[in-house]
């Protein structure tokens, strides 16, 4: 808690973080995994260095970087309430805090399912 | 209507040309020896010869997707230096970018070449020309492997190319899809002018299309010698001629590799 004022900002860095790495990383494996022969024949159709990147590398990258915008969905959310559990005073990780502060196991309960349920999809 | 415009040009020379790979192990692979070949503006010429003497090392050097360790090729005269829209490359692989529909891949060279905007219209008859009306909006995994290798051939042809450089565009195709496309790609030919050069492994497509056929062979690739097809047009599939041709080609390949025959047999 050295590095920022407050935990927000710093929930913040960490969601960025988790979604910055997947993303990127998805991204880059996607692109260089691109078959060659789709540059070749891009080139041999008269295409310049912007038409490789942006209409040949990128979308034959799109399914990867999909999966990587997923998993950072994913991983975002986990780090939301590990965010929430350390200072934001809002949202479900926060909410099972409270309620166990309280000893009402049953919210806390209800609390794992709903995240469950709705992190199942992720 | 497209076939109106000729290319008026597309000689190509190639000239002394070697290329030497480097293997795994720095052994070095010359891939191609001292080709030399000159190809006549709109003339058609078949490249054959057994798996790895060179055919497709020449198609990318010509295609510019490769440089020659030695020698040079001219198109019209002028080296090339790399990739060009002049020069119009289909794959044995149709290589159909899968995110595009029929009409956007056929329209990508245009695309690419900012010219789209202005020839929009012709798209429509590539796609008519290669008798894909009606699959514009369909996907490339929706087509079929003929129909695939036609959006291929569309692709190339909508840029207007003065040479086309064909790889075995047909050897992943059914006999009956094959002897079709081998009469379009005639026809298209026959209306558009363009150069063409053709590698096959099909010595009967080789001398069913060409003017003239190039024999080549490995270790180290090279070309063995240039026949000439006098054969009118348009050909008979049973024409008796074919055969004389054929088993001269056969001979000639037999000739050349009279130590290595058991590998071929
Ligand atoms: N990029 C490369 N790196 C190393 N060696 C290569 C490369 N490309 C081709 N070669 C070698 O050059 C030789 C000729 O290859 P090429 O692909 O031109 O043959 P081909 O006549 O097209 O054969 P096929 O009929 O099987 O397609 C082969 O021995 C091959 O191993
Ligand atoms: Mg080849």
């Amino acid at each position: 808690m050295v590095v920022f004022p407050n935990t927000f900002s710093a929930s913040v860095f960490l969601i960025v973080l988790a979604v910055w790495f997947p993303v990127t990383v998805m991204t880059s494996s996607g692109i260089a995994n691109v078959r060659n022969s789709f540059f070749e024949v891009a080139k041999t159709l008269g295409a310049d260095r912007k038409y490789l990147i942006f209409k040949v590398a990128i979308p034959a990258a799109y399914p990867n970087i999909f999966i990587g915008l997923f998993m950072g969905m994913g991983s975002s959310f986990l780090t939301l309430i590990v965010g929430e559990m350390l200072g934001v005073k809002a949202g479900l990780g926060w909410y099972i805090n409270w309620a166990q502060g309280w000893a009402e196991l049953h919210k806390v309960y209800a609390s794992l399912i709903l995240m469950a349920v709705m992190f199942s999809s992720f | 209507m497209v076939n109106s415009r000729k290319v008026d040009s597309g000689k190509l020379e190639i000239k002394n040309v070697g290329r030497t790979f480097l293997d795994v192990k720095g052994n070095e692979i010359v891939a191609l020896k001292d080709a030399s070949l000159i190809v006549n503006e709109g003339e058609f010429v078949s490249l054959v010869g057994p798996s790895g003497c060179g055919k497709s090392t020449l198609l990318r050097l010509i295609a510019g997707l490769d440089t020659p360790s030695l020698g040079e090729v001219l198109l019209d005269g002028t080296p090339i230096s790399g990739p060009g829209y002049e020069r119009g490359l289909v794959f044995q692989d149709p290589t159909l970018f899968p995110w595009l529909n029929v009409k956007n891949n056929v329209a990508s060279g245009l695309v690419a070449r900012k010219v789209y905007n202005k020839k929009e219209n012709e798209v429509q008859d590539y796609i008519n020309l290669v008798g894909l009306t009606g699959f514009e909006n369909s996907y490339p995994h929706q087509l079929s492997g003929g129909m695939a290798q036609r959006v291929a051939l569309a692709r190339a042809l909508v840029n207007h190319p003065k040479v086309l450089l064909l790889d075995e565009p047909l050897g992943a195709l059914d006999a009956f899809t094959r002897m079709q496309m081998q009469d379009e790609i005639l026809r298209i030919w026959q209306e558009r002018q363009t150069t063409v050069v053709l590698v096959t492994h099909d010595i009967d497509e080789a001398i069913y299309m060409s003017d003239r056929i190039v024999i080549m062979t490995p270790r180290p690739g090279k070309i063995q010698e240039t026949i000439k097809v006098e054969i009118g047009r348009p050909r008979r599939r049973n024409d008796p001629d074919f055969f004389k041709i054929r088993s001269k080609i056969l001979e000639i390949l037999h000739f050349a590799k009279e130590e290595q025959l058991s590998y071929y047999l």
